[in-house]
Order: structure tokens, then sequence, then C-alpha cells
């Protein structure tokens, strides 16, 4: 237990260096690392694919659900707008993520690349809440899609056609947006401002990320 | 001082909650007991904030939580422990809500004695009690004046549940202001404090109903004996990259037998129930139903084996109560002496829900009942997965009204369950997985 404490104080970054790092607002910063990391995937599948088909349904897809989800939540929430710009925006941002990489997964291209990225974007802990709503997502869906699968399985409805895939889409959809809702609760109790100020879950591996991020970029472009 | 006040809270029609109000002072406990479906749930969601309506809860005198008292100061533990879990792995969890204030991170992770070896593992690879016991750890480790948890020891075993009354007694000797809701109040007995009992409003078909002809043999014992058998022989089974979860188990079950398989939270319950209902593949060893290998099953998978699962969320498929329980129900039972549509009738009334209710607008009790209700075709195996997790007494003595009709037909019933006491009057057989 105390190695374990022990390895966080290790990892916990001198706070000149992450301030440094974490300037600007935690939504100034949100927007730019997911316009950043969305400009990444649309190139790489861009790249991947050389279809405007694709790049078109990543975006439209991306865009559509980022609305909805954001309005959803800023008319649902009875924080102040800045609350809801620094918490909520990005949790639809990083939702409009898993779609958009849900898509280029669906198109059966490599996802080597794709999982890379998103291996680092975790580890740099920012933004956290988008962050980690996306990519907390992700093993829900799959986790809820085999749990599914399972119940259909083993109740023999897999074999009834139309009815299984009806069953199967109205189960997992319910119960990601309940898993949401239930989330999306426990992440706006999470104190980010203090998070995004280093108080807390400060690691050498943040301050990488920014590395990471312009090193991908640049890659991209050149 | 909180102070809660509500008038009425309604589900549609349904009145859940009516003229209730409480006063709690700082550092004190609420014990929020009462059948399932009697607002448990509901009244928790409203004073911590999750739902608004007719309701007026004051926190030292002011309204809708003022300074000092924000969301962020509130810990809110839901039934559902996947989704109070933000991190992906059991670190990230635990700092993202525990902060530096690794001081009390040491303290709740030494009370709860959470083992050591999960402090590595992802979040998905814990099993159902230890993502409850993480998600209670990340509720205790934060700076909250209110700590709100849900149904918190549903999930655990004995001793886990004994540790976190304990941490709740702590967090009371601080200061926090705790309420909790169980249908266990007997958990919490030590803790001196408030005690609050909810009545289910609106109905009163709780009330015990006429036993339905079911058309059963007279002979209660007419299974007994019967040629059912499940053999498992030299079972092994380890996860990728892990020890052996199962280490070699051996057993034999026979027509009729209720096999009760018991152990601590994260021993393998889950994983064998998986094994059993040829779900996963053993590493070594093998399962035998009625001389079949489980997983070589051939032709209507139903008609020999259902598997129960702990969520009933992922359980649930239709969108009616009443279609939910017949699909299987429709199904050739193998004995016509039973007839499921009189029992699906009869659990629609013992519930007090009408058979065209919304399943996922029932309470997590009711919809696990539900659940371990949707094989009425009786399968040869039926393997329930904590199936009385949650569940209050006349919820619980239905459950097993009907794990006894499957005994009385000589079908094979296999219940994981942590606790015993459900099962120690009609349990046959028992493995422990405990090392």
């Amino acid at each position: 237990m105390r190695e374990f404490l022990a390895d966080h104080r290790e990892r916990t970054v001198p706070v000149v260096l992450y301030c440094a790092t974490s300037g600007l607002l935690p939504f100034v910063r949100s927007l730019l690392l997911f316009l950043c990391l969305y400009g990444c995937f649309l190139v790489l599948s861009w790249l991947l694919t050389r279809s405007r088909a694709v790049v078109a349904v990543s975006v439209l897809v991306t865009c559509g659900v980022t609305g909805i989800y954001s309005a959803l939540l800023i008319a649902l929430s009875a924080n102040s707008m800045e609350t809801v710009l620094s918490k909520y925006v990005c949790m639809g941002l990083s939702l409009s993520m898993i779609f958009c990489t849900g898509v280029i997964v669906f198109l059966d291209l490599p996802t080597f690349e794709i999982s890379r990225i998103a291996k680092f974007v975790f580890r740099a802990d920012l933004p956290v809440c988008a962050v980690l709503s996306g990519f907390r997502c992700v093993p829900v869906i799959f986790s809820a899609s085999q749990d599914a699968l399972l119940a259909l399985r083993l109740r023999g409805l897999h074999r009834k056609g139309l009815l299984s895939v009806t069953l199967f889409l109205e189960n997992v959809t319910i119960n990601f947006l309940e898993f949401i809702a239930d989330f999306g609760l426990q992440v706006s109790r999470l104190d980010l401002r203090a998070l995004a100020h280093g108080a807390t879950y400060a690691s050498w591996t943040h301050v990488w990320s920014y590395v990471y991020v312009v090193l991908a970029v640049a890659g991209v472009v050149l | 001082m909180l102070s809660c006040a509500i008038q009425s809270i309604r589900y549609g029609p349904r009145v859940v909650l009516e003229n209730l109000s409480f006063t709690l002072r700082k550092g004190g406990f609420l014990l929020v007991t009462g059948d399932n479906a009697s607002g448990k749930t509901t009244l928790l969601s409203f004073v911590a904030g999750v739902l608004a309506g007719d309701t007026q809860v004051r926190i030292d005198g002011r309204c809708d939580f003022p300074a000092g008292w924000s969301d962020s100061n509130i810990a809110f533990l839901s039934q559902n422990p996947e989704a109070n879990l933000v991190g992906s792995d059991v670190r990230s969890e635990i700092f993202l809500h525990g902060g530096q204030r690794l001081a009390r991170i040491e303290q709740t992770l030494n009370v709860l004695r959470f083992p050591a070896v999960l402090l590595g593992r992802k979040v998905k690879d814990l099993s159902g009690g230890q993502q409850q016991l993480l998600a209670i750890v990340s509720a205790l480790v934060r700076d909250s004046a209110l700590c709100v948890l849900d149904e918190p020891t549903a999930m655990l075993d004995a001793q886990n549940t004994g540790l976190v009354v304990d941490a709740v007694s702590r967090l009371l000797d601080v200061g926090t202001t705790v309420i909790v809701s169980s249908h266990n109040a007997s958990f919490w007995q030590d803790i001196p404090g408030r005690r609050l009992h909810l009545t289910r409003l609106g109905t009163h078909s709780l009330a015990p109903a006429p036993e339905p002809n079911l058309g059963l043999s007279p002979d209660p014992m007419k299974g007994n004996g019967s040629a059912h058998r499940l053999d498992v022989r030299r079972l092994w089974y380890a996860y990728r990259r892990q020890q052996p979860t199962i280490r070699n188990l051996s057993c034999c079950v026979s027509g009729g037998d209720i096999l009760h398989v018991s152990g601590r939270n994260g021993c393998g319950k889950t994983t064998l129930a998986k094994l059993l209902a040829g779900v996963l593949r053993p590493s070594e060893g093998r399962i035998r139903l009625d001389g079949m290998r489980i997983q070589e099953i051939r032709g209507y998978r139903p008609h020999f084996c259902g598997l129960t699962l702990q969520n009933p969320n992922s359980q649930i498929l239709f969108p009616t109560v009443s279609k939910e329980l017949a699909y299987c129900a429709s199904l050739p039972s193998p004995d016509k002496e039973f007839d499921p549509h009189v029992y699906a009738s009869d659990t629609c009334l013992r519930l007090g829900i009408s058979d065209q209710a919304d399943p996922r607008s029932l309470s997590f009790a009711q919809r696990k009942l539900i659940s371990s209700l949707s094989y009425l075709n009786m399968p040869v195996l039926h393997i329930l997965d904590e199936p009385a997790a949650s569940l209050s007494d006349p919820l619980s003595d239905h459950l097993l009204r009907f794990i006894k009709i499957r005994q009385k037909l000589g079908l094979i019933t296999v219940v994981i369950s942590h606790g015993s006491d459900l099962l120690r009057s009609i349990r046959t057989k028992e493995v422990s997985l405990d090392p």
C-alpha cells in the first residue's frame, strides 16, 4: 500500500512545470486537444482509405452527436454556463470521438494507430473529463454488447433475424444511455478545477502528452 | 443540519413518496429501509441532488446546496457499481476521487482491507463485488460533507460488509453526514442514528396472495432421483495472464438438487457460472450435463441450460414484463405439469405491477427478480448468479418458491451467492470456492 502511494508521489510533477503546461482554461485546452486529435483521426482516415465518404460520415456523425449530446446536457444541467462548457461540452466532444473512432473501426481499418493515440491520450489526463468519459465509455459499450449478445444466445434468440437485431440494439442503447446518465453524474461531482490546476492526479505523462500531440500533428501535416 | 421535506413524488400515476420529512445533524447517520420499490433509491437521489422535483432539501438552513455544500461535496454511490466508476483502472479511479489526500486514501484502503493485488488492475477485470468495493473506496476517499450510499453492501460478502460498516462509522466520527439505504437493517444495527422505514404506496398486492394452481404433482419430491445429472470433473480455469481462478473443482449434482456456490468477492463464482453454462471453455477438466459436454449441446440451448446474470439490465430484452416472462414460457417445457403462464401472472400480481409495465421502469430489485424468472420453460439446468442481492423479504420468498418448484420438478438449480441465509433451508449441496 505504501509503495502504491509512494509511486503516486514520485509521479507527481513539480507544480511550476505543471502550471507552465496548463496555463489555459480547461475548456480551451480541452477544445484544442480535441481539435488536434480529431484532425488526426480525419487525416488518418483519409490517408488510409482515400475515401471522402469516410471522412464525411465521420464529420457528420461527430457534429450530430456532439450537438445533440451537448444540447441535452446543457438543457438538463442546472449549473452555470461556465461549468457546462468546462465539463459537459468536453464530454460531448469526447463522446463524438468515440463515434468517430467507431466509424473508422467499423470500416475495418487498421486500428493500431488509433489505439496507440488513444493510449497516450488517456494517460495524458488532459482534458480529464473528456478523455475519461471517452475511453471509459468504449469498454462499457463493448461490455454491454457482449452481455446483450450473451443474453440473446442463452435464450435462443440469436437466430431470430430482425427480432434479435432489434432487441440487441435496444438493449445496448438503453444500457449505454443509463450508464452515461449515472457516469455523467459522477464525473460532474469531481472537482475538475482542482484537477486542472494540478492539485491532483498530475503526472509526468501529462507533460509528455503535449509533446506527443505536437509531434503527432506535425507528423501528419508534414 | 440537513433537512428534507417531500410533498409528493410520482412516477407517472404512481405516488412513490408522499408527505415525508426528516432532519439530520452534521455527522448524523440515517438508515433508510423498506420494501423493494418503496422509494429508497428515489429518496436518496433527491437528497443527493441527482433528481429534482417537488422537494426541498435544506442544508444548514439553506436550499440547493449553498457554498461549501456543492455537488462535489456530496458523494453518491448508486446501486450499479459500474456506473460509479470513472477511471478505467483502479489506480486512476482512487486518485481521481481522493486527489492528494494521501493519508485519507491510505486509511480508507487499510480500513476496507482493499486487496493490494487489485491496485494494478483494470476496472473491467474486477468482479462485481470488487467493483462495488472500489466504488465505496472512491466515495469514502472524497472530502465529502454528505455521503449518500444506495445499497452499498448488496454485492459484498459478509467480511467486506463488516468492513464497510466499520468504515462508515469512522466517517461519522470525522463529522461526515451519512445516509445509507439497505434492505437488511441488521448490518447497520451497531451504528447509532436515525432509522426511516418506507412502505410502498399505491399498492396492496404485496400482501400474501393466494397460491395459484400451478398444476404440480402433489408429491413434493417427485423429481428427486430423476435422471438429470451435472458432472464436473477436475475443472481448472485461468483468465489470460492470470493465476487460475478455478482450481481442480469436482462435484456431481443430480436432478432435484440445489447447489449453493459460495465464496468471497473475487473468488471466481461468476466465472464458474459461465463455465457451467458453457459460455467459457474450461482450461482443463470437463463439465457434462446428462452425459453431454456442456459446450457441445446441440439443439435449442434454452431447453437445457439457463443462466441469469448478476446485472439484470443486460439480461432484460423485451419491452414489457409479460413479454419478458412469456418468451421462454412459450417454449416447450420439459414438464407438462408446470404452467408457466399462470406463474407469470402470479409473479406480476405479487410484485404489484402490470404485466404491460416496462421492465426498465421497475426498481433494481424488481428487475433482478424478473430476470431470474425469465426461464419459465424450466431448463434442465438453471444457474442464478447472486439472485437475492438487493431483494427484500417478499421478493426473496417468491424467488425461493421458484427454486422449490424447480426442485419438485426434478431439475438442477445452481445458486451463486456470497450469503447463505436465503438458501440455508433448501440447499442440498454446497461448493465453497474460498481457498
